[in-house]
């Protein structure tokens, strides 16, 4: 009788959790083993098998068999790959058919692409490449005690809890995907971009068309610092207090992003503005053309996390940022620029500005 | 048998590559129509900026500083706008220690000699490659002077006492008082400038002479200014924009080109209708007009006002009497009918003449005119006449020697010329200018007035 308690309970609990399937986190599922190792160790043979380059087999903090670029760059041929059973986005492939959506720090190292680059992306100190060029994140204020020595997560990185001591650290099995609008800890972000809102594509755009992205969170100003290090720094670690993807990047590159040191809220500003408003009128009316559809090369954020990827851009409501210019990890382009800047032919390399800027051509 | 074979491996070859090219073609195009699709990318079409002396990219802009990417192709926006005022973590040169309205490398505008656009356009330390940018005169691209000294815009920017340069502080101050969009951000070189549009005139060859091949159009409206690159298009290139529109019934007659009486301003052809000459007379009036009141740093007084509707030189009222006797290519028997251009006689920028007066006009020169108005003797050579140079270059006879078709009585005087207020003096050199009279709006003589427009 009270087994059979158990199981009706248990039934009426999963049915709850039915009718609230958003609020539901999609936690990391399957065996422990698939990621946690005990001992390091079965019949002698280390169990850590998933490192990146010169990184050692030697056992992992939180008895994990990988380290994050050991799962998540691998190399390989394709863009997600079949990691222990799990599907894993890589940052790191050779997939010649695309990359995910924050791009490919393949890029950087030249294994694929058109050749090595240090601007070609965020050179992340992991994969062991050293930063020629850079000394500390442009744009950044000093101290930041960063360097050029940033990593995939923690205090140094972009991903997880952005403190001292923290990282990703039980956010996998905690993990919030889809429509983000909570924000107030790592799990519950986007891509785990502690503060930030959005809705995540399921397969990191692995399939992408205009109807079928990410779609980023903005708003209609960007935050202003005058003095106040509360804007980023937050007891809890490292976060943007607009909860913008362009507010997170201006966490490290904050003189890009400031109305401080952009020249205000409005024209003429003094750097690209990001988090301000995509004009509804003038050449921004006409943003890619007629109709407006949703450009993959010059993407928006929107100030209301939507429920489902738009096909279509509103200019006069939505926003510039940092992402409509620029690839999260790294692209083939310099600058990590979603189109070739740098191209020798001129529309071509205008060719993403005249998405917005669209009587410059 | 043998060349059978040959010719057979030829056509087969020539079939195959043939055939081949025809698959690469496929396959390109069926690539970028892919990746138009995929990436939902608005082919690029050539427009108004790509069109531009800035935005060309065999000969617009492109920067050169140290700090700056030199791999950047000409035409790229970063050449003048910095995105985040930071290259490889640092700022490029020229270095101002913080970012700029509009993105711009440099201050969009400090004074008349120092702004952005002087930046490049100058002949010495230009930041444009090859480190001198030369832009030459009206009279020397379009009157074909060619030996006209003044070779960039920076220094015809530059030319104070006696000579002048159109006043940027001044230029402001008009705009931003108009409805015409401009701000206390604006630079005012646009204010006749769309720097998104402009073109070279001659086209690519700034050191050149205007040809009817090599026609641009740099010029946009001051009154139709918008940050709309759509809205705010060039002056002078479309229909109904030139000087023989704006003449209407009328005539406007190109001057001679230098040391020509059989080729013509602007671009050194036949044409003499102003069908290839910019309506410059709707594109300077909409500021110098009947209504606007414009303060001259340079003169310390209000512009004279002008309505060129009214203007003999313009579309008023001009009679044929005992002082008309004009120089060809003008014919007395049209004298009623010529509508002038305002770049006939007055250079854009700046020139070594008070109010910009060219140096060349209607084919020859010199013409040296240093004096506003009064008894200050003249040039050396042509005693107590300077501003004859300028306006015997269409007038005859205005020196004492060539008879002096100019009426002797003028009203309020009786008594004819040497005891006119005219030439009160007893050597024959005392100096009344022709502009003590003749200028824009003016119908007096010394505060009397004469009766009719004496300009």
């Amino acid at each position: 009788m009270i087994r059979l308690k158990c199981y009706i309970f248990l039934l009426a609990f999963i049915l709850v959790l039915t009718l609230f399937p958003a609020d539901i986190p999609a936690v990391i599922t399957g065996q422990c083993s698939e990621c946690h190792t005990m001992h390091n160790s079965q019949n002698g043979a280390a169990m850590v098998s998933y490192v990146f380059g010169a990184e050692t087999t030697d056992a992992k903090d939180y008895l994990l068999v990988g380290t994050c670029l050991g799962c998540h760059a691998q190399g390989g041929p394709s863009m997600v790959a079949n990691v222990n059973g799990i599907n894993t986005p890589q940052v790191y492939h050779t997939d010649a058919t695309g990359d995910l959506a924050g791009g490919n720090f393949a890029y950087i190292l030249g294994t694929k692409g058109s050749g090595a680059s240090d601007a070609k992306g965020h050179n992340v100190v992991d994969f062991g490449n050293l930063e020629d060029t850079l000394s500390s994140p442009p744009g950044h204020h000093d101290p930041d005690g960063i360097g050029v020595n940033i990593t995939c997560a923690g205090i140094a990185g972009c991903h997880g809890v952005r403190k001292s001591g923290s990282g990703i650290y039980g956010n996998h099995h905690r993990n919030v995907d889809g429509k983000l609008t909570t924000a107030d800890q790592a799990y519950n972000s986007y891509r785990f971009l502690t503060g930030v809102k959005g809705l995540e594509d399921a397969d990191w755009e692995k399939t992408i068309s205009v109807s079928d992205h990410n779609e980023y969170y903005g708003a209609n100003t960007p935050m202003t610092y005058s003095g106040n290090c509360n804007i980023c720094h937050n007891p809890s670690g490292i976060r943007p207090s607009n909860n913008t993807m362009s507010g997170f990047c201006g966490t490290c590159h904050r003189n890009f992003h400031v109305t401080d040191q952009i020249g205000g809220t409005s024209s003429p500003f003094t750097r690209h503005p990001t988090d301000v408003i995509l004009p509804g009128s003038g050449e921004y009316a006409s943003y890619n053309g007629a109709g407006n559809p949703y450009s993959l090369v010059a993407r928006i954020a929107r100030t209301t996390v939507p429920d489902v990827p738009g096909d279509t851009v509103n200019p006069g409501t939505d926003v510039v940022m940092c992402l409509s210019c620029h690839a999260a990890h790294a692209t083939d382009n310099a600058d990590m620029m979603r189109w070739n800047y740098k191209s020798s032919t001129l529309s071509t390399a205008i060719s993403g500005c005249n998405v917005c800027h669209t009587a410059k051509n | 048998m043998s060349r059978q074979y040959n010719k057979y491996n030829i056509v087969k070859n020539a079939c195959s590559f043939r055939n081949n090219c025809l698959k690469v073609m496929l396959v390109t195009i069926v690539s970028v129509l892919v990746l138009y699709a995929a990436y939902n990318i608005e082919p690029v079409v050539a427009g108004t900026y790509l069109n531009s002396a800035h935005g060309n990219s065999s000969y617009g802009v492109k920067r050169s500083a140290a700090g700056f990417p030199a791999d950047y192709t000409k035409g790229l926006c970063g050449h003048c706008h910095e995105q985040h005022a930071s290259v490889d973590g640092s700022e490029p040169e020229p270095i101002e220690g913080s970012p700029s309205s509009y993105g711009l490398f440099y201050s969009n505008y400090l004074n008349q000699t120092d702004n952005i656009c002087f930046q490049c356009h100058t002949d010495i330390s230009s930041y444009q490659t090859g480190g001198s940018l030369v832009n030459r005169s009206y009279s020397f691209r379009a009157g074909g002077w060619t030996v006209d000294p003044i070779n960039d815009v920076m220094e015809a920017f530059s030319i104070v006492s006696p000579g002048t340069s159109h006043n940027l502080d001044d230029i402001s101050t008009l705009v931003t008082s108009k409805s015409w969009n401009y701000t206390s951000d604006s630079n005012p070189c646009n204010a006749c400038h769309n720097p998104h549009a402009a073109q070279g005139d001659p086209v690519g060859s700034p050191n050149s002479v205007k040809s009817s091949g090599t026609r641009g159009w740099p010029v946009s409206r001051p009154s139709l200014h918008s940050k709309d690159n759509n809205a705010w298009g060039l002056w002078g290139d479309g229909s109904g924009e030139k000087m023989s529109d704006y003449a209407g019934l009328l005539k406007y007659q190109a001057p001679y080109r230098y040391n020509s009486t059989t080729t013509y301003e602007p671009d050194g052809s036949t044409t003499q209708d102003g069908t290839n000459l910019a309506d410059y007379v709707t594109f300077c009036t909409d500021c110098h007009n009947t209504t606007n009141t414009i303060y001259s740093t340079t003169l310390g007084r209000n512009l004279r006002t002008i309505n060129w509707v009214t203007a003999k030189h313009g579309k008023g009222a001009a009679v044929l009497d005992s002082a008309s006797d004009i120089s060809p290519p003008y014919q007395d028997a049209q004298l009623g009918n010529y509508v002038l251009a305002c770049t006939d006689c007055h250079e854009p920028h700046g020139s070594s003449n008070v109010f910009f007066i060219r140096g060349e006009v209607n084919g020859s020169v010199p013409v040296t005119v240093i004096t506003e108005a009064g008894t200050n003797n003249g040039p050396i050579g042509r005693c107590n006449s300077e501003w004859t140079y300028l306006c015997g270059k269409c007038h005859k006879r205005l020196g004492a020697s060539d008879g002096h078709a100019h009426p002797a009585y003028i009203p309020p005087d009786t008594g004819g010329c040497s005891d006119a207020a005219c030439h009160s003096g007893d050597d024959g050199c005392i100096y009344t200018s022709c502009g003590t009279c003749h200028y824009h709006e003016s119908d007096t003589v010394f505060g009397t007035p004469y009766g009719e427009k004496l300009f």
